[in-house]
């Protein structure tokens, strides 16, 4: 491990001149502004220019923030010279999902009927993470609306698709497209994610990164744009767990504007008691899902399933969903209603039809037409849904599974097919296999997730597993994340072409 | 009628019932779309009302006085 981490670092230092913070960690940029070897003006600086120059490339991009990053980096400068960074983030540069609200940058939700939306207000997260001494660099691309309709392609975006770092051929997932492939592609240290059914946890599978969905009620939703009222969460993405916890750490909390808020925080577990949780952990496995792994993905799934066996050696009990729910039709009928609801004005206005997926657009107006009947009864199936992981999480203290069972789609192919990894609803599954609907069962309950790389598969491309827990138990989910991170270096790879284009980047 | 009855109708139904004919539209067509839309809400709805749920299971809300 130590050997790779040191061929990683000398590798970073022969691709990027000045500063060496490409694809350096949170930790190590707050150790390298602490030391005063670089500023947080300079990283700044380096970051917006990453992202100018990069950003386009994987339609990763919805507008760059220069003047504020500059005015919040020169603030960051202050407090490192004063000696008043209180948290880790001062100075760290990020990006968010373009349907977070931020003064001093339009919000355009990824649809063209927005490009031109501006707030006066921060929305809650930003204004945290302002408020931890972290620089927002840009706002990052996502798919229209977060794709409440179930989009078709990935064009599905102002920004056009999400393309991933590791083969611009590929999709970088939805709906969060940006952030999985600025954080993937080393163009910002951490960003700003949402999911409502998967839109975290996909790109994080397919770009190679980490991604937390916290427990619903956790992350304040103000300023935030809302699809669906009950399934909406927000969370880091980043290249560890341990910079998702700190991020985490500092976006949590009681917050007057969003009142489904559980009024909790986040804290990380210090070492012992992560170590001793870890060592006592129960994880809830059925692998039977892996049947249904594309023959791409199967192989180096199995290999990291088993790879965090032997590196946790848990105790691991055979468990999976509750069968019986259909959960297909939950997620679709609660994600779908709501959200057409939270657009009808738009549907029913003659600037409904510019947005860039036809399926989406008619999906979403297809969605006026669910019966409260069946939205309620949706609902009630959630209510039982809750009831038996309340049990299951007697027995069990997380579920293992893989993130998606996919590499990265290509760019070209349609959403709607059989395991294309759709951020939208996915299909209908009345009898599902082992864990494979843990992504909109998890969402459903509102239990948090940790998304991590484990391996790559056959055509290159990364692939991870999902640890979800019973609600509140982001704690245990990263320091379990982090326990088998700390053995592997899968979470450290770089995408060949981010390399590549730093370096021509940077040859006379 | 109990679920159960119903649902052994549609089978027969089904089974009695010969395969539509494949819809020749392009696959991007607004009309098929919504063809397409309509019958996977309807077919999601048919799901949701076949699951088993006891009549005391309130839905999950966010309201909180």
């Amino acid at each position: 491990m130590t050997a790779t981490r040191r061929a990683a670092k000398t590798e970073r230092s022969e691709s990027t001149p000045d500063p060496a913070t490409r694809f350096a960690s949170v930790v190590e940029l707050a150790a390298l502004l602490r030391k005063r070897k670089a500023s947080a003006v300079e990283l700044a600086e380096s970051v917006l220019a990453d992202l100018e120059r990069e950003g386009p490339r994987y339609n990763a991009l919805a507008s760059l923030m220069r003047e504020r990053a500059l005015r919040e980096a020169r603030a960051a400068d202050r407090a490192l010279a004063r000696g008043a960074a209180r948290t880790p983030l001062v100075g760290i540069p990020y990006g968010a999902k373009d349907l977070l609200a931020a003064v001093g940058a339009p919000t355009t939700w990824g649809a063209p009927q927005y490009a031109e939306q501006t707030f006066d207000e921060d929305a809650a997260v930003v204004d945290r993470l302002r408020r931890a001494g972290a620089v927002l660099a840009a706002k990052l691309a996502m798919v229209e609306l977060a794709g409440g309709g179930g989009y078709r392609y990935p064009k599905a975006s102002l920004q056009g698709p999400g393309l991933n770092p590791w083969d611009t051929g590929r999709w970088s997932g939805g709906s969060s497209s940006g952030s999985g492939a600025a954080v993937g592609a080393g163009l910002v240290p951490f960003a700003i994610g949402s999911e409502t059914s998967g839109s975290i946890g996909t790109p994080a599978a397919y770009c190679g990164v980490t991604g937390l969905r916290p427990t619903y009620g956790l992350v304040s939703r103000r300023g935030a744009m809302a699809l669906s009222w009950t399934l909406d969460k927000i969370g880091p993405m980043a290249r560890s767990a341990e910079d998702c916890a700190i991020v985490l750490e500092a976006i949590a909390g009681p917050d007057s504007g969003d009142a489904t808020l559980s009024g909790k925080r986040f804290k990380r577990l210090d070492r012992r008691a992560a170590t001793a949780r870890v060592r006592a952990v129960r994880v809830g496995y059925s692998g039977e899902e892996l049947v249904l792994a594309t023959p791409e993905a199967k192989a180096a799934l199995e290999k990291g399933i088993a790879e965090f066996r032997r590196i946790l050696k848990p105790k691991v009990v055979k468990a999976a969903l509750p069968e019986g729910l259909p959960y297909g039709p939950m997620v679709f009928t609660v994600h779908a209603a709501e959200g057409a609801a939270a657009f009808a004005d738009l549907i029913e206005s003659p600037h409904w039809e510019e947005l860039r997926d036809t399926r989406q657009m008619i999906g979403l107006r297809d969605a006026l037409d669910i019966r409260a009947r069946d939205y309620l009864r949706a609902l009630r199936l959630r209510t039982v849904l809750q009831e038996r992981l309340r049990a299951l999480f007697q027995d069990v203290d997380v579920l293992l599974s893989f993130g998606r069972n996919t590499t990265a789609t290509p760019v070209g192919q349609r959403l709607d097919q059989p395991a294309s990894g759709s951020g939208g609803a996915p299909a209908s599954q009345p009898r599902p296999v082992g864990n494979v609907a843990l992504i909109p069962a998890g969402n459903l309950a509102g239990l948090p997730a940790i998304f991590f790389p484990c391996g790559f598969g056959s055509d290159g491309l990364p692939v991870g597993l999902q640890l979800v827990g019973p609600p509140f138990s982001e704690p245990l989910l990263v320091a379990l994340a982090e326990a088998y991170q700390r053995e592997t270096d899968h979470h450290l790879r770089r995408p060949p072409a981010a390399t590549a284009t730093r370096r021509a980047a940077t040859t006379p | 009628m109990p679920t159960g009855t119903l649902r052994a109708v549609s089978r027969e139904d089904a089974a009695a019932t010969p395969t539509p004919p494949t819809d020749t539209r392009d696959i991007d067509d607004p009309a098929r779309l919504a063809d397409e839309a309509r019958e996977q809400r309807e077919k999601m709805a048919a799901e949701l009302r076949g699951a088993s749920l006891p009549i005391e299971v309130e839905p999950a809300t966010i309201y909180r006085p």
